[in-house]
């Protein structure tokens, strides 16, 4: 993260501001599917989304009635099994 | 299985008989408006000397039925992986869809069945980009999956989020 500060920022703010938009870059902001959609966040389910930055993911939870966005992992980079 | 099938014979058929009208090669010199106006609004057959029949249409309308018959396909393929015991498959046998392996079993069949789904939308005229879209949602899932530290983040209950965490 402290490597690409820019990158970070742009993605915080992003998140910030339209957690739910996928039109800038679709392949880049995915709504995981089961069994990884949803996450208990206090005392809400909430639907889990990733935002890809570069090689690393940040997976967060949107709370539409709330209004709130958490973060619940910054990921620097995942093994890809599945290429 | 049988839905995708029954897809592809009724995609097969509304393409055969979208062609009201064929055309001669040399239609193409005489009458190439009409020709062209015909493959915009769906598909110009033309007939060569020989009698073979060629089609012209537009690209996106060309697009779609490559990507659309493509995934038929490979759902077809995964439809077959998921018939057979789950000991016996390899990640070859899902075809282009091999990275699917690495999900759990139910997890597998939701992901025929939505693909299914979202693929008859865009079959009856759907956006492409849609189709697309939910393949890209599972391949992220699947990915996330297969690294046991991030799949047991993303499992885990945050009982007491941090409101004002900077990251």
């Amino acid at each position: 993260m402290r490597a690409e500060p820019e990158l970070m920022a742009e993605a915080r703010e992003r998140l910030r501001r339209d957690p739910l938009d996928r039109s800038d870059n679709p392949r880049r902001t995915h709504r995981l599917r089961p069994p990884l959609d949803r996450k208990r966040v206090g005392d809400r389910i909430l639907a889990q989304w990733q935002r890809e930055i570069s090689a690393a993911g940040r997976f967060y939870c949107p709370d539409t009635e709330a209004r709130v966005v958490w973060v619940t992992l910054v990921d620097l980079g995942h093994p890809r099994e599945t290429d | 299985m049988l839905t995708i099938t029954c897809m592809i014979i009724s995609m097969k058929m509304r393409t055969m008989l979208t062609s009201p009208r064929a055309y001669q090669a040399t239609d193409l010199a005489r009458n190439h408006r009409q020709v062209v106006d015909d493959a915009r609004d769906g598909i110009a057959l033309i007939r060569d000397k020989d009698g073979t029949a060629l089609v012209m249409t537009t690209a996106s309308r060309l697009e779609r039925a490559q990507e659309v018959g493509g995934i038929a396909v490979a759902l077809v393929q995964v439809a077959r992986a998921l018939a057979s015991p789950a000991d016996r498959r390899t990640p070859a046998a899902y075809g282009d869809f091999a990275w699917l392996c690495v999900l759990p079993e139910d997890a597998q069949r939701r992901f025929l069945g939505e693909m299914t789904d979202r693929l008859l939308i865009t079959a009856s005229g759907g956006r492409v980009d849609d189709l697309e879209e939910l393949v890209e949602d599972w391949l992220a899932t699947a990915e996330a999956w297969s690294n046991p530290a991030t799949r047991d983040a993303l499992l885990a209950d945050e009982a007491a989020p941090l409101r004002d965490a900077e990251l």
